[in-house]
This record gives C-alpha cells, sequence and structure tokens, in this order.
C-alpha cells in the first residue's frame, strides 16, 4: 500500500472584494467563497482527478495547495507536514517538491528568454549546479519530454502549442518534484495534441513515479488519467471515488448529468432522452442558493420528488457520506 | 442547388517578421446546398475559421491577401463575393498559389466591403466562439436582436420587431424570454449568452449561418445543450448552416457534410456518414486495423479519448509531430510527414507531388495517394 | 513525373510587390537614428558646456557685431543682440536643462517603478492607496504646482524639475503596475513563484529587466522631451534661468524683442533648437516603442 503524501483537511478559501478607500483599508468588503470546506488526500505514484464547471474552485484549490494563494482556513499536510502553517521561509525549500503546470501555454515562458535558459534558471532554483551538471540535466529533461534538442535556442513564441506545453512540462520537473498539479493541461491544444500530452503524462508518472491532481473539465480525459475523481460543484466536492465507478455508476445527481452530457454518446441518430435529464439545465444563471443543498435549484431529483423540504432545509446542506466502499456522495437522495 | 460555392480560395497574410506568405487557406473548394449543414472539421491554423472570414468579407486588406471565387446565391440571383479579385493578385500558374499582390488591391478591398455590407448579418450571419465578445455590452439582448430584426428583414415597426425578438428568444430556448429580454449580456451566463447571439444571428432570417466554434470554452453541460438547440433549430427551420469546429462529436452529431481541413486544404470532403463512420480494414504491419478512409481523419478520431480507451485503459493514439507550419509547406502531402499509412509503393509521390481530391464513390473526395484512380 | 511541382517552394524573392509593406518598419527606423542624433549631440554639447570647451566665450560681449547672421565674422551662427556667439549660447544653455531633466527623469522612474511594482505585484491596500495618490497628483494643473513652488521656494530649475519628476510618477506607475497585471493575468508570475523563484529575483530579472525596460527607456525619453519643454517654456516667461546666464528659453525670449525689427534668426535659432531637440527626443521614443514593442510580440504580423 502506498503511503499518503498529501491531504487536505477542510480547506476553505475566501476572497473578497474591495469597495472603496475605506473599507479597503480596513479590509471589508463582498466575500465571495471559491472552495467550501473540502476535505481529501493524495497517494504516492496516484492521479486524481478534478472536476468541475468553470468557476466552481477547482483551479483554486489547486493554487492553494501550492500556497500561490494563502487559504482562509483548513490544513494543507504534505509528507505530515503542515505546510498551511508555515512562515514563506520555511516553505520556500519546499516548493520544489510540488509542481503546476498552468493551463495558459505562455505561463512558465518568459517571452525574451530562450527555452535553454528558462530550463537552466529552473535547474538552478534550488542550489546553483555546474555547467556540466546543468547540460546533462537539460538534455535529460528534453528527453523525458520528448522535446528536440534544437528547440533549445529558440524563443517560447518560436514554438508550436504542443512544443510549449512540453517545456512548461520540463520546467517543473526540473527541480524533482513529486507531487505535479496539472491545471487543464490539454485545454489549450489541438485534439491531435492532447492525445500526445496525455500520453507524456502518464508516461511521466510511471517513470517518475509522480502524484498529480489533474484539473480538468474535459471528463474523458480525466477519466483516462485518473485513478480518483472528484467532482466539485460551486465550490464543494460532491462526488468522490474512484475513476471508474464514478463514470460508469455516478450516484450524485449532478455527476450524473456531467457524464450523461458527453456529446459523444449521442451518436448521428441522436435520441435526446439522456441530456433531457438537466431539465432546465444551462438556462438558469446559477447562484448558490441562501439555504440547504447548493445544487437544488438545478436538481433533476429535487424537482422529481416534489421539492423535498430537507434539500432547502438551512440546517442540512449534505455532507459526503461513504455510501459504498471508499465512494462518497453529498446528497440526500443518491442515485 | 447550392447556396454558397467557394472555388479555389486563397486567403494568406504577409508576416512582416517571417518576410513570407502565412498560407492560411490554400486552395479551398466547398458548396453547401440549401437545408445542409457542412461541417468543416480540423486543428488549429488549419485554415477553417479563415475560410468562415473569408466568406463574410472581413480580411482586411493589409496583412491580409485573397484569392479565388465565392459564389453565393439568395434569392435566384448569383452573384461572386470576390468579384474581380483575380485581376489584383498574381498567382502562380502551376499550383494556383498568390505569387504578389498588387497594391489596388486596398481599393477592391474599400469596394468589396461596400458590397458585404449588405450582405454581412443579412444574408450571411455568423456565431463566433465568444459571444459576450460579440455582443454590445451596453444594449440589451432585446434591443440587439429587435435592431437586428428591423434592420434585417421587411419588419419596420418597433413593436412587431419586438414580438419578433421574442419569438427567437423563445425559439433558442431562453427561459422566460420577456424577463431576459431587459438583461445586458454581462448579466447572461455563457449558454444562455451564446443563446442570445444565436438567436439575433437567426433574427436577421440569413439564407446561411456561419457558426464557428459555437460550443469552445462553455463547460460540458452547456455543449451538449447547445448542440442540442442547434440540431433542433435545424430539423424545425431547416436553416442552412456552416459549422466549424475542432470536435468531431459535435460535427458528428449535427453535419450533413463534412470538410476535413489540415494545413489550409480540405483532406477530405464527403458525407458525414462516408467520412466518420464508415470505416475500412486496413493491413498494417501484419495487424488488421479497422480505421478511417484518410489517414488524417482516421489519426484524428483516434486521438479523441472515447469509452474504448478509458475501458481498455489502453494509450491514447496521438499523431506524432506538430501541426503543419502554413509558412514553410513542404512539397508532396500536407501530412505526409505525420502519416503512419505511407506504404513504399506511394512514399516517392507523397514526399514530391501533392495529391489533388480523389474521387472516391458517391461525392466522396480524398486528398491522399492511396486512393489514386 | 509532374515536372510543375518541382519548383522551390517559400521563396521570399518573389514577392516583390509587396514591398510596400515593409514602409513602416523603415520609417521608425530613420526616426530612431535621427533621435539617436539629436540625443549624441546633446550629450556632446553638455560635455563642451561642461568642460569649457567653447568656440567663444558665452558672455563675451562684440559690440561691433550685434545681430550678426550665421557665417557673419566666423561666428558659425551668428551673434545675438549683444553680440555674443549663438552657438555657444545653445551649447552652454544646454546645462540648464540636461541635469535638471535627468533629475525628473530619475525621480518619475524610480518613483514611478517602486510604486508601480507595489500596486501590481503585492496590490491590495497598496493598490488603493496608490491608485488614490496618483490620481491626486493628476488633478492638479502640473503649472500650477510649479508656480507654487517657485513662490514658496525659489524660481530655481532644480525645484522646477522635482515637480515635473514627481508629477509625472503617475504615468510610470500605472505602466508598469499594467505590464504586472498582464504578466498575473497570464500566471507567469504564479509560474515563476511555483518553481520556487524569489520575489526579489522575479521582480528585478523577469518583471522590471524582461518585461519593462522598453516601457522605461521610452518613458525616459518622453521625460526628457517634457523636462526640455517645462524648461525653456519657464524661462522663456521668466520664471527659469535668469539672464546673463543662456537658456534656450531666455534666448528665445529676449530674441523675441527684435523680431519686428526683422532680426528674426535672434529667436528663431534657439526656437528652432527647441523644436529639432524635442522632435528628436519623441521620435526616438515613439521609433523604439514600435520597433522593440513589436519584437517582443513576436510572430505578430
Amino acid at each position: 500500500m502506498s503511503q499518503t503524501i498529501l491531504e487536505v483537511v477542510n480547506l476553505k478559501k475566501h476572497f473578497s472584494q474591495r469597495k472603496g478607500l475605506l473599507s479597503s483599508i480596513q479590509g471589508r468588503g463582498d466575500v465571495i467563497t471559491a472552495v467550501d470546506d473540502i476535505s481529501f488526500y493524495l497517494k504516492e505514484n496516484e492521479t486524481m482527478g478534478l472536476v468541475g464547471e468553470s468557476g466552481c474552485g477547482k483551479t483554486t484549490v489547486g493554487k492553494t495547495i501550492l500556497r500561490l494563494i494563502p487559504p482562509t482556513a483548513g490544513e494543507i499536510i504534505y509528507d505530515g507536514k503542515v505546510i498551511s502553517k508555515m512562515s514563506a521561509r520555511q516553505f520556500q525549500p519546499m516548493r520544489r517538491e510540488m509542481q503546476m503546470i498552468f493551463q495558459d501555454l505562455d505561463a512558465a515562458l518568459n517571452p525574451k528568454m530562450r527555452i535553454r535558459t528558462i530550463l537552466q534558471e529552473a535547474i538552478n532554483v534550488h542550489g546553483k549546479k555546474s555547467t556540466k551538471e546543468v547540460k546533462l540535466r537539460t538534455q535529460d529533461l528534453l528527453e523525458k519530454v520528448n522535446l528536440k534538442e534544437s528547440k533549445l535556442s529558440n524563443f517560447p513564441h518560436e514554438l508550436s502549442g504542443g512544443e510549449k506545453r512540453r517545456v512548461g512540462i520540463a520546467r517543473a520537473l526540473a527541480v524533482n518534484p513529486r507531487i505535479l498539479i496539472a491545471d487543464e493541461p490539454t485545454s489549450a491544444l489541438d485534439v491531435s495534441i492532447q492525445a500526445q500530452v496525455v500520453n507524456l503524462f502518464k508516461d511521466l508518472q510511471a517513470q517518475l513515479k509522480l502524484s498529480y491532481i489533474f484539473i480538468s473539465h474535459d471528463l474523458r480525459i480525466v477519466e483516462l488519467v485518473s485513478h480518483k475523481v472528484a467532482v466539485m460543484y460551486l465550490g464543494k466536492i460532491v462526488e468522490m471515488g474512484l475513476a471508474q465507478r464514478i463514470a460508469s455508476n455516478p450516484r450524485h445527481p449532478y455527476t450524473q448529468i456531467l457524464w450523461s452530457s458527453l456529446v459523444e454518446k449521442q451518436s448521428l441518430e441522436a435520441n435526446a432522452t439522456s441530456a433531457d435529464l438537466g431539465g432546465d439545465w444551462g438556462v438558469y444563471d446559477f447562484e448558490r442558493p441562501e439555504t440547504g443543498c447548493r445544487f437544488a435549484p438545478r436538481c433533476p431529483v429535487f424537482i422529481d420528488r416534489d421539492r423535498p423540504k430537507i434539500c432547502t432545509d438551512p440546517t442540512t446542506e449534505p455532507t459526503l457520506i461513504d455510501i459504498d466502499n471508499a465512494h462518497k456522495v453529498a446528497c440526500h437522495y443518491p442515485l | 442547388m447550392s447556396i454558397l460555392k467557394i472555388e479555389d480560395l486563397h486567403t494568406y497574410f504577409y508576416s512582416k517578421s517571417k518576410q513570407a506568405f502565412i498560407r492560411s487557406v490554400d486552395g479551398v473548394s466547398l458548396q453547401i446546398a440549401a437545408g445542409e449543414t457542412l461541417g468543416i472539421v480540423g486543428e488549429s491554423g488549419s485554415g477553417k475559421s479563415i475560410t468562415a472570414l473569408s466568406i463574410m468579407g472581413l480580411i482586411g486588406a493589409e496583412p491580409g491577401v485573397i484569392a479565388g471565387k465565392i459564389g453565393f446565391k439568395t434569392n435566384g440571383i448569383q452573384k461572386n463575393l470576390l468579384q474581380d479579385i483575380n485581376e489584383y493578385v498574381k498567382l502562380s500558374k502551376q499550383d494556383h498559389r498568390i505569387m504578389a499582390v498588387k497594391k489596388k488591391a486596398k481599393e477592391w478591398h474599400r469596394h468589396t466591403d461596400r458590397v458585404m455590407k449588405k450582405i454581412r448579418g443579412k444574408e450571411i450571419a455568423m456565431i463566433f466562439q465568444d459571444p459576450k465578445a460579440s455582443m454590445n455590452p451596453f444594449i440589451t439582448i432585446g434591443r440587439q436582436i429587435s435592431e437586428a430584426v428591423r434592420l434585417n428583414t421587411p419588419i419596420k415597426n418597433r413593436r412587431e420587431a419586438k414580438e419578433k425578438a421574442l419569438y427567437w428568444l423563445e425559439q433558442v430556448k431562453i427561459d422566460s424570454a420577456r424577463l431576459r429580454f431587459n438583461n445586458y449580456p454581462y448579466g447572461l451566463s455563457g449558454g444562455m449568452c451564446q443563446r442570445a447571439m444565436i438567436a439575433m444571428a437567426l433574427a436577421s432570417e440569413p439564407a446561411l449561418l456561419i457558426a464557428d466554434e459555437p460550443t469552445t470554452g462553455l463547460d460540458a453541460t452547456i455543449q451538449s445543450k447547445i448542440v442540442d438547440l442547434m440540431a433542433e433549430l435545424k430539423s424545425v427551420l431547416g436553416i442552412t448552416m456552416m459549422l466549424i469546429s475542432h470536435d468531431i462529436d459535435v460535427i458528428k452529431r449535427l453535419c450533413d457534410r463534412v470538410a476535413v481541413m489540415y494545413g489550409g486544404t480540405v483532406l477530405e470532403y464527403g458525407s458525414a456518414r462516408d467520412i466518420l463512420s464508415a470505416d475500412v480494414e486496413t493491413k498494417f504491419e501484419d495487424q488488421i486495423n479497422r480505421e478511417f478512409l484518410h489517414p488524417y481523419t482516421s489519426a484524428l478520431l483516434a486521438s479523441v479519448p472515447s469509452e474504448d480507451h478509458v475501458k481498455g485503459n489502453k494509450p491514447l493514439q496521438a499523431i506524432e509531430g506538430d501541426v503543419l507550419d502554413t509558412i514553410n509547406i513542404p512539397r508532396g502531402c500536407r501530412f505526409y510527414r505525420r502519416c503512419n499509412r505511407v506504404n513504399a509503393a506511394i512514399e516517392d509521390k507523397c514526399q514530391t507531388v501533392e495529391p489533388q481530391l480523389f474521387q472516391t464513390g458517391n461525392q466522396h473526395q480524398i486528398r491522399c495517394w492511396l486512393y489514386a484512380a | 513525373m509532374m515536372k510543375h511541382y518541382q519548383q522551390q517552394h517559400t521563396d521570399i524573392g518573389e514577392f516583390s510587390d509587396i514591398s510596400f509593406w515593409k514602409k513602416t518598419d523603415k520609417l521608425d527606423l530613420v526616426y530612431v537614428s535621427y533621435g539617436l542624433v539629436i540625443v549624441v549631440a546633446v550629450i556632446v554639447s553638455y560635455i563642451l558646456g561642461t568642460f569649457n570647451w567653447l568656440p567663444y566665450d558665452p558672455q563675451e560681449i562684440d559690440l561691433e557685431l550685434m545681430m550678426g547672421l550665421p557665417g557673419e565674422g566666423g561666428h558659425l551662427l551668428g551673434t545675438d543682440f549683444l553680440g555674443r556667439d549663438i552657438l555657444t549660447r545653445l551649447i552652454v544653455g544646454i546645462q540648464a536643462y540636461f541635469l535638471p531633466g535627468l533629475l525628473a527623469i530619475s525621480i518619475a522612474l524610480i518613483f514611478g517603478t517602486l510604486f508601480g511594482v507595489l500596486a501590481g505585484y503585492w496590490g491590495g491596500r497598496f493598490d488603493t492607496i496608490i491608485t488614490y495618490g496618483s490620481n491626486l497628483v493628476d488633478s492638479f494643473p502640473r503649472l500650477v504646482l510649479i508656480l507654487l513652488m517657485i513662490a514658496a521656494f525659489k524660481p530655481d530649475i532644480y525645484y522646477i524639475m522635482v515637480v515635473v519628476g514627481i508629477t509625472n510618477v503617475p504615468v510610470v506607475t500605472s505602466l508598469i503596475k499594467g505590464r504586472i497585471l498582464l504578466l498575473k493575468q497570464q500566471n507567469f508570475i504564479e509560474a515563476a513563484t511555483a518553481i520556487g523563484l524569489r520575489d526579489n529575483v522575479i521582480i528585478f530579472k523577469h518583471i522590471l529587466w524582461f518585461n519593462c525596460r522598453t516601457i522605461l527607456i521610452i518613458q525616459a525619453t518622453l521625460g526628457m522631451a517634457e523636462a526640455i519643454l517645462m524648461e525653456t517654456s519657464l524661462s522663456y516667461l521668466g520664471f527659469g534661468v535668469q539672464e546673463p546666464t543662456p537658456s534656450w528659453g531666455n534666448m528665445v525670449q529676449s530674441g523675441a524683442n527684435y523680431l519686428l525689427k526683422g532680426k528674426l534668426w535672434l529667436s528663431s535659432a534657439p526656437a528652432l533648437a527647441i523644436l529639432l531637440t524635442i522632435l528628436g527626443f519623441h521620435l526616438l521614443g515613439d521609433g523604439l516603442n514600435n520597433i522593440l514593442e513589436r519584437r517582443r510580440n513576436g510572430q505578430a504580423i
């Protein structure tokens, strides 16, 4: 049994929207809850997929784990150490253990630096190395991400999307991380390149024993790379479990709709029945209701069951309950 | 009867830094018949969006260069949207690519802009990828739609136009249309905004609707709803549509005919059924694979993750190499360097001679030496 | 074999007719080279002035040759109403604005960069306070501030230039802040933090050196042009450098007295100097902006 490498406990992140000069200095303002009390753990050499619609807070989770943004409450435990409570100075040397691949292809690439310099910088971040070491390491990285050596002297804008993504991954690997948080790593890429990158992620995991948190809205890809999947809705995990099981047997109505919405399942002779499940799906602008289950306003089960009180009761927002062998669902009426 | 007939369209852009033409669209010929939906599939840089912009006359004189013929037929009148353009550009005699442009091409653009103003939005409407960016943020969606009605249809009366706009909002399944009528675009979610955008495009009752990646950037759940809506509109209203997407599933669902584009040219063109469902058995390295006719289409479809991949746990079949650089287009087949079905018999030709579109079967054209007659 | 397919592709030489598209590039080069000539001329003249390597003594009065035309009596640009050599006085006039101009630029760039980084990189309360501060500075007309300064202290060009520098701080601040926000939006800064780079490396190397240096250079050239304009106009009005110390502004002013007598050259020589110099700095900034920023965007068509 492999060891738990990362644990997130009751993580919360609120963003405050400041309005004027006075309220800003006093630190008052509107509060937006991006991540609302989520907990999960990641084991070594395991991939956890984080799925959800845009704005559900999945990227925020990734950035909070890396301490790119401070959490409002909750703990992040890496390798037995509570990193969320560390001072910046204490945390600095641990940065290399966890890396992030950003959705934006250009994020990691200074447009005015050659690829060689970009990689060298990353190699030298945690302790300067000799020229020879750096050279060997650069070659090693290029080999790992399957990039031609001739690209080293190029500037980022001279690369194609797939190559930029590879450089981004190489840069992250340069510091020998144990966890990679990949935030929509394929969404900016073409289909044919997407497949290359997905395969690369899988190869790297086998080779380097990496653990991934794979954030994506592309369900198929998440299903393909992940061992575990957590489905997020408006800042909360509503269902979590093994990837296969969530795909084949979703228990939360939201997950059910998410998976049935894969257009692929509807063939040329389309029958629109599966999509009808969603009711008024997509026609509302959704905001979190004041009370009760946050999914209730869009929930088909809620409507089918004639709006049961428990779903809108302020005291009973459903919590994640283990219903079947580590398959957790936050719903009063799991399917 | 075809509404739109593109013949040998070339759209290039002059790159100052590279001092050369980017050959975004390089000899495309397509047709759309009334009531039909033509899907254009391709990766980024394949020229699919530029084809659409060329039809709309939205290619600027500098640095854009255009050549070819776009025949557009409405109310029985046949027009060439690119009238006289071939007098302003010098084409190579051999492969028809643009060699040079006359300075006066700018005047032509100015002239044609005037012509296109009467067609754009009225006869050919377009839906863009980012609906919020393509609507005026300071005007309510209702007003934007009713203005489209008054501008482009015989209805000139304000109240009637409003009724018509409400009708279109209902057509695109916007809930409580009367309330939403007074919303501003920023108050709407992405999916709803795309619906409003479709309503606005349809409100002008165009002869042709061009949808450029209408579902990209929307959430999965919303995507399928928009696809459903478009499928319904297609069957109920019988609209003629050109649908551009990189998402093969969307194309599969909505299109009658499909053109697969790569590096500025059409590699495969035919009915959706022929291209996307007829798989052939090919023998490759003593292994029988079920593949699609064109190697590119085949590889593209294989690289999309499907249930088989997840269940069988087999790796995705990626297309090796990178998307074609449309400045330095190599001689020979554009897909040659990434192709996995080149065999010894045709390799020489693949490398040196660009294949033409070979006819196989009923109106099914394939640009590949495997299918040379 | 189909012979016609054998031709070479991607040859640039064929596209002779599109050369007119390159024109704008060349124009930028012309701007920049003109600007550089002016800048070099100003610097050289400044050095000449400091070491007193001058063709004539700027104060030497030659009553024999008053208001001499260019070339007359060995005076390359003629003499003024007291017979002083105009060329010499123009060279010495650079002393009036050169160092004060540099002071104004330094103030604007140093404080602008500091505030820009504070507001953009750390944001939050810094951002709010700095934004309000900038708005406050922007809301005062500059000339009023300068006159207040003169009234409160003395008509010293350095005092004036401090005000010019301060009033330019908000411009630089907002430019730097904007660039940082852009980088933030691209997750560039987060990516750099994630890899383990320290704040000072990110700020100095990645933000200021790689992404803001062109902005700063361009702001410096424009700031110098502004300082010259400010100095000359104040000296013209009599608030800046006082006679007999030469300044281009007071040269124009004193020459203007003789305009009606048909002696156009006296005031038009320094005026031309002002015009050409300011034009030079502006074109340099403009051209650099076009060339460097386009190169930054790289693949842009």
